[in-house]
């Protein structure tokens, strides 16, 4: 394991990405960090800059106004940097697969690291994917 | 039928193209485009209707456009209909008189391509910035392959 | 630019907000052109959460669009399919057992529920509360379990369907959900407490953001922000659906129209559910019959179906012309008519004062675009959270000043 690898193992922060989503893998993704999950006990947080993440968690079908954007965001961020894609419209596409505004699924445009399934995903099951991300480390 | 919708039925009497009351609830309204601005301000202003948003439909016949407005205390909604040339469809923008209107307005300029005349901003609205022009994703015609890029 | 805007520009500082700023869920944009401390302008792009979902909607049968449509939006994710199977009701004539009402109006108040406690952390955390958010949004889990016992989900539901409801609400269930509520309510009053008692919060609240009836008029304004002025205006009374004419509530109405008052008018809104939601509980133990009625075909017409989500009316527009799939399907949320009274809230206040005016009307961009870059040289530009940041300050230097007063 290198350097940047062990450092990336301690507290993972997250910025948070939507593009084109319904808002429920959002709240359920700010969900995760309110008193009932609390992943800040992990050291785990949102933060407001690229710059300063170590994940970054998709959701939403990713659109074509976003995702020039998107691509802008992955460039700027400090690698190594993993990408979570939250929920089923990230995965696949969705229910929106067939949309003329969508440019998804994410895989296509930027690598992704980890899938979320779930139209939303518990928060139980993004936790699970963030211990999972963490142990790949390992 | 209640007082309201009489009252607009007696005012426009001869500019009614068509009435049809679907239910004591629904009624609808075709117009002239012509007219489209009188009927309007007597139905928001005077009469004190609450507007509720714009349709746009492209049918065989042509781009429909429908008003619908809503009279809350007496569970009424009025719906203007007016019908457009689908080669040049323009229409007067309702927004002078309805300020609400001018999100609506830019939305169906967008998918439908439909053009509003005097409209105070009509910019792109909810399309991508890299939206092909001339390409309305919700006319009959609208090729979804060709567009997919 | 042209001379003439750079000139009247010139003293103008344009502060962008988003699209992907620290604090939204969603995406959005704004452009809030301000000359020293108050806002002048304010301009938005949207399409970051465009989905083409009308255009989607008449690919599929009418059977299936309620799960399409509840996808619009998380939050109001009841509110869009009841709108929609109102709305081919109204197009089919169709007639639903009193049982699936009794039902349909729990759902919908289970999520107005959950919304309002959500608007309420958000509301706290934008004016530097950040207690009274994680209160809210802990109080607001018992709500979502609830929901997926009775659904299977904790957010779409999936459970409105043409003519009746998906899924019987089991009675030996009710109990428990009887007791959740009862469980819920001293956690409204502890909120109702922190947000209605506070003297920082009058103080941020009151007269802030002040929005008359005739803008409610002009805009279309709904929901809890046309009810905050004054606007005795509810779906739910005016056009009943689901069990709302059989059970007993009131419509909630403040007069004052600034942010204390939409604060005011969610809270109270809180009760009223949860009363709601009781009266239906008891019914259900009596009334033990279909949940559905078989739909055959939809004729061809025009269709048109409303709901009081927790922002406002929802509006569908269905036409059929006889098949198995929608024509058109228009669907209008209530924040496409509450996001544009910004215009007239925010201008004329301070940058500190606009987070929380903006937040007051519970926007919700993922439902206003079911369905950018501005030339800013010569004029100063401030990064994105400072004006969350600004807001937050504020209220530190209120609650000191206050200190210093005692």
């Amino acid at each position: 394991m290198g350097f940047k690898e062990n450092a990336l193992k301690r507290s993972l922060w997250v910025f948070h990405f939507s593009g084109g989503s319904c808002n429920n893998c959002d709240i359920e993704l700010l969900d995760c960090l309110t008193p009932r999950y609390d992943l800040e006990r992990f050291g785990i947080e949102l933060v407001g800059s690229i710059r300063h993440a170590d994940i970054i968690a998709v959701t939403g079908i990713v659109n074509r106004q976003c995702k020039p954007r998107l691509e802008k965001i992955y460039k700027q961020a400090s690698k190594p940097v993993f990408v979570v894609a939250c929920g089923a419209c990230p995965c696949t596409g969705g229910i929106f697969k067939n949309s003329y505004h969508t440019a998804g699924p994410l895989d296509e445009i930027i690598p992704v690291d980890a899938y979320i399934p779930g139209c939303p995903p518990k928060p139980e099951a993004i936790i699970s994917a963030i211990v999972k991300l963490r142990n790949k480390l390992e | 039928m209640n007082e309201e919708v009489i009252n607009i039925k007696n005012k426009f009497d001869n500019k009614i193209v068509e009435f049809y009351e679907k239910s004591k609830k629904r009624y609808y309204i075709t117009i002239e485009k012509d007219d489209l601005l009188d009927f309007v301000d007597y139905i928001f202003n005077e009469l004190g209707f609450r507007y509720m948003i714009e349709t746009g439909i492209d049918t065989p016949g042509g781009i429909e456009i429908l008003y619908h407005f809503s009279f809350d205390s007496r569970e009424t909604v009025v719906t203007l209909k007016t019908l457009l040339d689908s080669k040049e469809p323009v229409v007067e923008s309702i927004s002078s008189i309805v300020p609400g209107a001018k999100w609506i307005e830019r939305e169906i300029m967008d998918i439908l391509g439909v053009k509003f005349l005097n409209h105070p901003n009509p910019e792109k609205f909810i399309l991508s910035d890299d939206w092909n022009e001339k390409e309305y994703p919700l006319r009959r015609d609208y090729d979804e392959k060709k567009n997919n890029n | 630019m042209s001379d003439e805007n750079k000139n009247s520009k010139k003293e103008r500082t344009v502060i962008p907000i988003g699209p992907y700023h620290p604090l939204q869920e969603e995406p959005e944009y704004f452009q809030l052109h301000v000359e020293g401390e108050i806002v002048k302008k304010i301009e938005w792009r949207t399409s970051y959460n465009h989905r083409g979902i009308e255009k989607l909607s008449q690919s599929m049968s009418y059977d299936q669009v309620p799960y399409l449509v509840e996808r619009i939006c998380g939050i109001c994710s009841t509110s869009h399919p009841l709108s929609y199977v109102n709305a081919v009701e109204d197009l089919a004539e169709i007639e639903v057992p009193v049982r699936a009402k009794y039902i349909r109006t729990i759902i919908a108040e289970l999520e107005r529920l959950h919304s309002h406690l959500l608007w309420v952390g958000l509301a706290g955390h934008f004016l530097g509360f950040n207690t009274v958010w994680m209160w809210a949004w802990k109080y607001r889990e018992p709500v979502l379990e609830i929901m997926e016992a009775v659904t299977g989900n904790r957010q779409n539901y999936a459970m409105m369907k043409i003519g009746g409801i998906r899924r019987d609400i089991d009675n030996e269930d009710i109990p428990s959900i009887k007791k959740m509520l009862d469980d819920l309510k001293p956690k409204v009053d502890l909120l109702r407490g922190a947000v209605m008692d506070d003297p920082i919060i009058h103080a941020r609240t009151k007269g802030i953001g002040v929005l008359t009836p005739e803008d409610v008029h002009n805009y279309g304004a709904l929901g809890p922000t046309a009810r905050a002025s004054g606007i005795k205006d509810d779906i739910r009374r005016d056009y009943p659906y689901a069990a709302y004419d059989i059970i007993d509530w009131d419509v909630i109405v403040e007069e004052e129209g600034d942010v204390f008052a939409k604060a005011v008018v969610r809270i109270k809104e809180m009760y009223e559910s949860i009363s709601m939601i009781h009266q239906c509980l008891d019914a259900l133990k009596k009334e033990n019959g279909e949940i559905e009625t078989t739909v055959k075909e939809i004729p061809p017409g025009d269709g048109i179906g409303q709901a009081e989500a927790p922002r406002g009316e929802v509006f569908h527009f269905v036409r059929s012309d006889g098949t198995n799939r929608p024509v058109r399907h228009k669907v209008r949320a209530p924040s496409f008519c509450n996001v544009p009274t910004f215009e007239v809230t925010t201008v004329g206040e301070t940058i500190s004062d606009a987070a929380i005016i903006l937040a007051a009307v519970d926007p919700c961009y993922c439902c206003t675009e079911r369905m950018a870059v501005i030339n800013s040289e010569g004029e100063k530009s401030l990064t994105g959270d400072d004006l969350i940041k600004m807001s937050q300050q504020k209220t530190e230097r209120m609650r000191k000043s206050k200190k210093e007063n005692k």
